[in-house]
């Protein structure tokens, strides 16, 4: 039986290999012996945060028609030649990433990843197509307005970042997915993805010389057309300290969100201390809040704090569910709370037993081909490889004073921003 | 696999996993919320069983489980409960010894009781906020009637209500024991010393003179078509169609798996396709088929505008009267398989997904071994039996709506 030091370390050399092609597409390829599947994962440096806001919502929609196919590949095709082969393929979209992957038999790898990469890099877009996945988009958009979860957050989002593009939702909004066309978004699309925006991650049962080869023939082709920037964009401010409440109707139970702006992932000491925080206020039986809120004093139903790390500045939340009657001392045992950790700070044995935590929920989570995949590319994308690598020293790097001097620059009680949920009368 | 039962009954299954350090295990129990005398007990005693065993209290457990990164807890299912932790292999031992504390020394308090019951009422109030969930109750109910399949494993208000500790007792009492029990393990382990450890640590865990209660098998269900509607003010509507569907023990199981693989699994399936691709009808569009020992269930489901939820409801029928009508061909049937046979392998990259199936399959009655005969089963279905086994199943459609006053108008 071998213990922690499997997990993966700068003092250990990276389990695999980062080949940066003369494209400048960054590819980086782990052959895992054991594993049956392999999973090809391609991460664009592209979402909803540095879209025009004109075209809002352009990155999702736009990874919506990448799957209607190309001049060579039909409308379906790649659907049925990746699922026909008994893999899965899907997609993703937020503020800072756009990400496409399959995860096949390791035996099919080589007749697949060819049709990922046509997909992601030739749409056609077909007019037709746009039209009709336009609708579909929209059934998205109102399934996500009949989630009360979802709309507290984008509530939330919306008072957070008054004036930035975190604020908006990825989804978009139906009137600017109505007003944008096709050749819109094929511009947007020849823009955006371009090899130096682009990581493509293989882990798997295949060797690391045909995964290689295999891109190298692949993504040849590929080739920087603009040298267009991806626009900067401006910090998010700090938000001014305010409750707002929100009566929604089917609100069973409410809910009590309070928010802070944290700090950004390329600041992994910070974000890795804020998660440490997250799991010392929340995270199992014995954490502060659930320990007082719902075990002992029974007037939450749930209380969740946690670290959203981003690009930029993501939101540290606490979100709570009880009922209405609840919600003040809720509120204010909270604040008090935020108060008593950054006044008197923690006690060695909160912070063993939260990195602890954390140190096994990275392990836990690395045991799949796919869940590797997905790690390497959203920190290659959002900041470094190095700081996946990096994470689990990182980790241990926390300590007391760092968590209590983390808490108190970012952590305020009178910086919170809190939203009551309420059920419409 | 290793495979062994110790002198109390207690079978034990041993998948070594060398590649990983995380040691994965469950303990299935083979009863769960379909033996229940008022629904919710199960779950209620799922939420319980950690809170406190004999020689520790709800908060010592949580402290020893948490300072060694571990997760232990405990969840009911229709068909069993299960108790399950995950752990570093170094943290194994340790964790097993607490783990073994709650299969015979759980002590329910009152005070626990109470406050999850109080939680478990709220759930059950915030279902309602999930209009999918609340289509799938309302088909359950009308399916089952009062079969404890009816409801979700939340249970329901009144029942809930009306849960005593005595309740959970004698569930605990007449479940929780060793000969009703299959004990899964895979990870970096030997499978002799996780024998040696559960001896050391189970061995005096023993069953009860009394038989193991088994509630009797449903009586056969009488399915009619019927339109059920519940109205809120939601921005989609909901359609589910639904029917009733074979146990896991009958031969038409593979072969209802593969039109539920047909139909609904993946951006290719035949409904995603029709339904979403071509007429952009929907996002979520799919179809499904729980794994039960009694008789189940096989759903079809969309969520949509309301001005589109009638052509939906007839586009989702028209899709299983064509399995009726006509025959696959050769080529859709192969690929139906190819995705069946790939997904499954897919689904089995962890360890505590391997040890979720296999314990699944030995705990439902069917054995571990299901996992090989299942797939040759697959393998050789027919067009024919396809055809067959949609015209036995896709006969009375039970059709739960839910959103806003159109569905209230829909037309049967």
């Amino acid at each position: 039986m071998t213990a922690i030091s499997a997990i993966p370390s700068k003092t250990r050399a990276f389990p695999g290999v980062v080949h940066t092609l003369p494209s400048g597409l960054t590819a980086i390829l782990q052959h895992v012996p054991t594993a049956a599947a392999v999973t090809c994962d391609i991460w664009v440096r592209t979402g909803a945060r540095t879209e025009p806001e004109v075209l809002s919502g352009v990155s999702h929609f736009l990874e919506h028609m990448i799957f209607k196919g190309t001049e060579k590949l039909g409308p379906g095709v790649f659907d049925y030649e990746i699922e026909s082969r008994g893999g899965a393929t899907n997609a993703a979209t937020s503020h800072d990433y756009t990400h496409y992957y399959i995860t096949v038999a390791n035996e099919h790898f080589q007749e697949t990843l060819p049709y990922l990469a046509e997909l992601v890099l030739n749409a056609a877009i077909p007019p037709e197509e746009y039209e009709r996945e336009r609708l579909v988009v929209l059934e998205e958009i109102r399934r996500s307005q009949d989630s009360p979860d979802r709309q507290a957050y984008d509530i939330l989002s919306k008072v957070m970042y008054p004036e930035h593009p975190y604020g908006r939702p990825v989804l978009g909004t139906a009137d600017h997915l109505l007003a944008m066309s096709a050749d819109q978004m094929r511009a947007y699309h020849r823009e955006r993805y371009q090899p130096a925006n682009t990581t493509v991650v293989i882990v798997g049962g295949v060797s690391e010389a045909e995964m290689l080869a295999t891109v190298q023939k692949e993504f040849g082709q590929f080739t920087t057309t603009t040298t267009a920037p991806i626009p900067t964009i401006a910090q998010p401010e700090l938000p001014k300290p305010k409750t707002i409440t929100h009566y929604l109707p089917r609100l069973e139970q409410p809910r009590l969100m309070l928010s802070w702006l944290g700090a950004p992932i390329g600041d992994l000491e910070a974000a890795i201390t804020l998660e440490v925080l997250g799991v010392i206020l929340s995270e199992g039986r014995t954490s502060r809040l659930v320990r007082s809120l719902r075990e002992e004093k029974g007037w939450v139903r749930s209380i969740h704090a946690y670290f959203m790390p981003q690009q930029q500045p993501g939101l540290f939340l606490i979100v709570a569910q009880a009922d209405a009657e609840f919600l003040d001392p809720v509120e204010a045992e909270i604040r008090e709370t935020m108060q008593a950790i950054i006044q008197e700070g923690f006690s060695e044995q909160e912070l063993e037993r939260a990195v602890r935590m954390l140190r096994n929920d990275f392990i836990f989570n690395t045991e799949s081909p796919s869940q590797l995949a997905g790690l390497y590319g959203y920190y290659n994308t959002l900041a470094t490889l190095d700081l996946a690598l990096d994470y689990p020293q990182q980790l241990q790097q926390v300590t007391t004073e760092k968590l209590q001097s983390v808490a108190r620059q970012y952590l305020a009680p009178e910086q919170a921003v809190v939203l009551r949920l309420l059920p419409e009368a | 696999m290793y495979r062994t039962t110790l002198p109390n009954g207690l079978e034990i299954l041993v998948i070594p996993n060398p590649t990983v350090d995380i040691v994965s295990t469950r303990f299935f129990f083979k009863s769960g919320s379909r033996q229940e005398p008022k629904p919710g007990v199960a779950h209620l005693l799922s939420a319980l069983l950690t809170k406190g065993t004999e020689q520790y209290s709800s908060m010592e457990l949580a402290h020893k489980v948490e300072s060694i990164g571990a997760m232990l807890g405990a969840d009911s299912n229709p068909d069993y409960t299960i108790v399950f932790t995950k752990s570093l292999s170094e943290d194994f031992p340790e964790l097993l010894d607490l783990t073994a504390q709650l299969l015979y020394e759980a002590t329910f308090p009152e005070e626990q009781l109470e406050l999850e019951r109080k939680n478990t009422l709220q759930s059950i109030r915030s279902q309602q906020e999930r209009p999918f969930t609340v289509a799938y109750n309302q088909f359950r109910t009308a399916l089952y009637g009062d079969h404890p399949y009816a409801y979700s494993d939340l249970g329901t208000e009144e029942s809930v209500n009306s849960i005593t500790r005595e309740d959970l007792v004698t569930f605990y009492k007449t479940y929780f024991r060793p000969d009703n029990a299959v004990f899964v393990v895979v990870g970096p382990v030997e499978p002799k010393q996780v024998v040696a450890l559960a001896e050391k640590l189970l061995s005096h865990w023993s069953a009860p003179e009394t038989p193991i209660i088994v509630r009797s098998l449903l009586k056969e269900l009488i399915a009619h078509p019927v339109t059920l509607r519940e109205v809120q003010p939601t921005q989609q509507s909901t359609v589910l169609v639904g029917y009733e569907a074979v146990a896991i023990a009958s031969p038409d199981f593979p072969v209802l798996k593969l039109i539920g693989t047909y139909l609904g699994s993946g951006l290719s399936s035949r409904l995603f396709t029709e339904l979403r691709e071509k007429r952009g009808l929907a996002y979520e569009v799919s179809a499904f088929f729980p794994t039960r020992v009694d008789t189940s269930h096989f759903v079809t489901y969309i969520g949509t505008a309301p001005e589109n939820a009638a052509t939906c409801e007839e586009g989702l029928q028209s899709e299983t009267q064509r399995l009726c009508d006509l025959l696959l061909s050769d080529e859709e049937l192969r690929v139906a398989k190819n995705k069946l046979i790939g997904q499954h392998a897919l689904g089995k990259q962890t360890n505590s997904q391997i040890a979720q199936l296999v314990g699944t399959y030995e705990a439902i009655g069917v054995g571990a071994d299901f996992d090989k005969t299942y797939i040759q089963a697959v393998e050789a279905v027919t067009r024919e039996a396809i055809q067959s086994v949609a015209q036995s199943t896709f006969r009375n459609p039970i059709i739960s709506l839910v959103g806003p006053e159109e569905v209230a108008k829909m037309d049967n």
